[in-house]
């Protein structure tokens, strides 16, 4: 499974990656693996704000609505519209296409509150058990 | 280990039933409330339309007028679900409880075997479904009639359908269990609806009365999950927020026809 070196991963399994003062947001591949195919997302709209560990969106897969949680806070500036037609990026390719919400990071502090990589990969494997 | 708590709740409508599970979705994710599972049922009847399905494409609104049916978008996802003559139950339990695995079909599993125990003790040949196909978007409208996993059939045949919300810190689970099925009547309100005869329900095995359903169905969470119950009902916040939760969402059509701005 894959964990790009260069985001930064939240525990209910978002990814960041942070340009400047601009971050995307998606879902990992172990989530996205977690909750079989995708075929509804709802997102904020561009202007509205993330809040770090908070719901910012829902998707639908496997008949259940899972809450996506914020990894880190901000005004959304972007939002990926393709998922409208194609959910199914999220599935194929979680960490590029299927891109979910652009932000303004409003506080790089909350970035030390996230795992690396190497960290994510220990904690889903701890998770599993 | 914590007891759960049992809530029977009396015969309400669709806008009251579904301001319920989320109240107390909302309390038991948050820990102020035990893990809980209740069982209702629907007066008047009433249709659920999965969160993000479009309820005016797929069911006959003005036939629904017409029959004294209610139309209520649930928190949950899935397809539309008449319910009519069924028992629902639903099970609501925070992530932090070890009972329960953290991933969807994971949980549909278990709590469906707990299901079976139940309907088996009363002499029916209930089972799982195998997990299927892929989910299709825009496939058939009806719940009953779409592919699904971990769901609960009898020779073959639909008897349980269930959906899931995750988030908050718990899940909730709902569920049908047909009690008797009319498939004209269906049609009437959910008019795309086709695999009528993939359909069973409780008449057709067995004239057990609801109350003693339960009481097996009970059973069944007790020996699978291994736990206990207590009898219990809403707490004071419960009963607010599912007043508020009506007013404000289940009862307004803004939310009932209007599909989540999914983007």
């Amino acid at each position: 499974m894959d964990f790009p070196k260069e985001l930064k991963y939240h525990k209910e399994h978002c990814w960041v990656k942070v340009e400047g003062n601009r971050a995307l947001i998606g879902i990992t591949e172990h989530a996205q693996e977690e909750l079989g195919d995708i075929v509804y997302v709802e997102l904020p709209e561009r202007g509205g704000d993330t809040e770090q560990d908070e719901s910012f969106g829902t998707v639908e897969s496997a008949k259940a609505i899972s809450e996506l949680f914020a990894p880190i806070s901000g005004r959304v500036v972007d939002v990926n519209d393709d998922l409208g037609d194609q959910p199914e990026l999220i599935n194929d390719d979680p960490y590029d296409s299927g891109w979910m919400i652009e932000i303004e990071v409003s506080d790089n502090a909350e970035l030390e509150n996230l795992l690396s990589s190497e960290q994510y990969k220990k904690y889903i494997e701890e998770e599993k058990g | 280990m914590q007891p759960w708590r049992l809530i029977n709740s009396p015969p309400s409508d669709g806008f009251t039933n579904m301001a319920v599970d989320e109240a107390i979705f909302k309390t038991v994710s948050a820990g102020s409330a035990p893990p809980t599972i209740r069982f209702y049922t629907w007066a008047p009847p009433a249709v659920s339309v999965g969160y993000f399905q479009n309820s005016p494409g797929d069911v006959d609104l003005a036939a629904c007028r017409e029959m004294g049916i209610d139309v209520v978008r649930r928190l949950t996802g899935g397809r539309a679900v008449f319910h009519d003559r069924e028992l629902t139950y639903s099970v609501t339990c925070p992530d932090n409880v070890p009972t329960f695995p953290d991933d969807i079909l994971g949980t549909y599993k278990i709590i469906s075997s707990c299901l079976v125990y139940g309907l088996n003790s009363i002499g029916l040949n209930a089972s799982l479904t195998s997990p299927m196909k892929k989910i299709v978007k825009d496939s058939p409208s009806a719940c009953f009639t779409s592919p699904s996993h971990h769901e609960i059939a009898i020779d073959g045949k639909k008897l349980v359908g269930s959906a899931q919300r995750r988030g908050e810190g718990g899940f909730l689970q709902h569920g049908s269990i047909l009690i008797e099925f009319d498939g004209e009547r269906l049609r009437k309100v959910l008019p795309g609806t086709v695999g009528l005869e993939c359909v069973t329900s409780i008449r057709d095995h067995s004239n057990i009365d609801i109350h003693s359903l339960v009481c097996r169905i009970i059973e069944g969470f007790e020996k699978g999950l291994g736990i206990s119950f207590s009898n219990g009902d809403m707490t004071d916040e419960e009963a607010a927020l599912s007043r508020r939760y009506r007013k404000e969402r289940y009862s307004r059509d803004e939310w009932n026809l209007k599909r989540p701005a999914h983007i």
